[in-house]
């Protein structure tokens, strides 16, 4: 430690610019992508995906750590981005699930203060999710599970995943859902990528689903993080919130709003003072994290963004580093 | 009305629609304190699939319905007309009639027409007839063919899938480079430009993407700021402190939905919107903008009547 911050000291006189920081904040970062090699190997042949770029195919988990290094990013929590493990084939799925996990699993042994872990479910094979969850929860100790918004233009309150999610909600668990291509939307705007403006929608699609469909009531243990800021969720709270008084309210008597401010979010791409109003005035500001999607965009320039906001140092600390070591309790024993 | 209810099996609306007449309209506008209101047709609106001559005649005869009621009611109610895009010669000459003849307010756009979003090539000729004409282009959601069925179950369209267009079409028209290549078109977007506000962070730096240089050079936001949005169903703690910050106050026009936004009784309609807008504790400049300065402003007739 010392030898670092020397290195720093001596960086900041050789530099013409000052560093942003001397004593680093330390954040935490929700929204983290892990491409292991194998798995984009693989991926890449079989995906015409038009997300990411070729540098992906040479990510290391070291490049993550260098990364963060120059953000101020002590901890980060590794997931897959779309298309995830599904390619209609079970046993691929089961494999690819496995795989993804035992390589994260590798870096995370490699780098246990840098990395945590939500693991892959291959949904929507509920039987290959279900041994999975054993293995990423009991033998992996990953922090969680990480779902994509749909499986197969299935969003995750569909009755065919209740099993699955009754045993993460046996087991208290945390999972982390991204977003992901909606099977039936093909390029809307010419030019430009499906995710940028589509992916918002479909997590908006999948938050609205596990609230009607009752499925956040009736497993109430599940503690859900949204990346993103939810999506569109929040801007849409006016149309949801009137399914209250519909008859498909009696799924969730405590209503839509209520059943919203319990679900956590992270703000990846959200770094904007009207995003960030509207999720603030709608559900705890302690239920709000850090989130980059490096390496799809550049976590500096995440932090940069976010610091950039009017919102307070006591807002910031606790959305970039305090709010996550409430839910990861864990985190406190690393001393990160 | 009738017409229409036989056609079609959108789950959209109340039954209180059938018996729409301007005078309950009144009654709801002097119920929630309004002066005015600029008449707009909701989806599915005036294009019939593989019938062209039947969406002309229906478009030219909600537009003479509501030109009457304009001359009934002078001091009440003004309208933007709808035509029967994706038909643009059909569009062009109902433009012409609804100006020349009609006197309309503006004209009346749903968000897209068969799957196209209005930046769609197709739709040039019409903007730049609108951009020679300065026109106020109202724009309303409608369903989207890739969205409409077997989405979120319990949900129908318009709850999602309908904000959800809307800032699609809003995306469309300026990556397009519509916004930019016919500047004196006025939009103006209901419902606070949909999820608008949702995708903001990933779309404001779409102009930097090789795909768009040139299109938009004054950037996303730039032009975003540039458009109106109404205020309708847009929730006073959270959606509206968003669109705030994402445009001027200039830019903000309220909106009602009447008759449609929820459940009947609709007559209280047009004062639960007035609410829910002063529920956001806006500044009395802030207020009078919204509620009447903007809109003048874009109306410059208001003000003599």
């Amino acid at each position: 430690m010392p030898a670092r911050s020397k290195k720093k000291k001596a960086r900041k006189i050789a530099s013409p610019r000052p560093a942003p920081s001397k004593k680093p904040l330390g954040r935490i970062d929700l929204h983290h992508h892990f491409l292991p090699q194998a798995y984009m190997r693989e991926e890449h042949e079989r995906s015409s995906a038009t997300h990411g770029n070729t540098d992906m195919l040479s990510w290391t988990p070291e490049k993550s750590i260098a990364e963060m290094d120059k953000a101020g990013v002590a901890f980060a929590f590794a997931s897959t981005s779309t298309p995830g493990v599904w390619y209609d084939d079970v046993e691929l799925g089961r494999r690819l699930a496995r795989e993804w996990t035992d390589a994260a699993a590798a870096a995370i042994a490699k780098y246990p203060t840098r990395f945590g872990l939500f693991a892959p479910l291959p949904l929507p094979d509920t039987e290959g999710s279900l041994a999975q969850i054993g293995y990423a929860l009991d033998q992996v100790k990953s922090d969680g599970v990480g779902l994509l918004a749909n499986y197969d233009g299935k969003w995750l309150g569909d009755p065919a995943f209740a099993p699955v999610m009754a045993e993460l909600n046996r087991r208290k668990a945390i999972v982390y859902v991204h977003p992901t291509f909606t099977p039936c939307v093909t390029n809307t705007i010419p030019g430009a990528a499906m995710q940028l403006v589509e992916f918002p929608f479909e997590t908006t699609r999948t938050i609205a689903n596990l609230v009607l469909s009752g499925t956040a009531t009736r497993f109430p243990d599940i503690r859900w993080i949204f990346a993103h800021n939810g999506g569109a969720t929040p801007m849409l709270i006016g149309r949801l919130e009137e399914q209250d008084h519909r008859p498909i309210g009696k799924n969730f008597p405590a209503g839509m709003r209520a059943e919203l401010r319990k679900f956590y979010y992270d703000n990846a791409s959200a770094w904007n003072s009207s995003a960030m109003a509207a999720l603030m005035n709608l559900v705890p500001t302690s239920h709000i994290m850090f989130g980059s999607d490096y390496p799809f965009l550049s976590a500096r320039e995440a932090v940069h963004k976010f610091d950039k906001l009017d919102l307070g140092p006591a807002t910031r600390v606790a959305i970039e580093r305090g709010n996550a070591f409430k839910l990861f309790p864990r985190l406190r024993k690393l001393k990160i | 009305m009738k017409a229409e209810a036989e056609r079609s099996h959108n789950e959209h609306g109340n039954s209180a629609m059938f018996s729409w007449t301007a005078e309950g309209d009144v009654a709801a506008l002097d119920k929630g304190g309004v002066d005015f209101a600029v008449a707009s047709i909701s989806t599915p609106g005036v294009w019939i699939p593989g019938n062209v001559a039947l969406s002309r005649s229906l478009a030219r005869e909600w537009n003479e319905a509501a030109a009457q009621t304009v001359h009934d009611h002078p001091t009440r109610f003004g309208f933007f007309a709808p035509v029967p895009l994706p038909d643009t010669d059909g569009t062009l000459k109902e433009i012409d009639y609804a100006y020349g003849t009609l006197h309309a307010d503006g004209i009346n756009f749903l968000s897209n027409y068969e799957g196209k979003w209005l930046g769609d090539p197709g739709f040039a000729p019409v903007m730049d007839e609108l951009n020679r004409r300065k026109s106020l282009v109202y724009v309303h959601p409608t369903f989207s063919p890739c969205c409409t069925a077997n989405m979120v179950p319990g949900l129908v369209a318009p709850s999602l899938e309908f904000p959800f267009d809307t800032a699609r079409t809003i995306i469309s028209l300026v990556t397009s480079g519509t916004t930019t290549r016919f500047p004196d078109i006025r939009f103006v977007f209901s419902h606070g430009g949909g999820a608008i506000t949702g995708i903001y962070g990933r779309v404001k730096e779409m102009g930097n993407m090789p795909a768009f240089r040139g299109k938009f050079p004054a950037g996303m936001h730039a032009e975003l700021q540039k458009l109106y949005y109404d205020t309708a169903s847009l929730d006073p703690d959270v959606t509206l402190p968003a669109l705030f910050k994402m445009v001027p106050p200039t830019q903000v026009l309220l909106g009602s939905d009447y008759p449609l936004a929820g459940p009947p009784p609709t007559d209280v309609m047009v004062k639960k919107a007035v609410e829910e807008f002063e529920a956001y504790k806006p500044s009395s400049t802030l207020k009078r903008a919204v509620e009447r300065d903007n809109a003048i402003r874009l109306l410059p007739r208001i003000a003599k009547i």
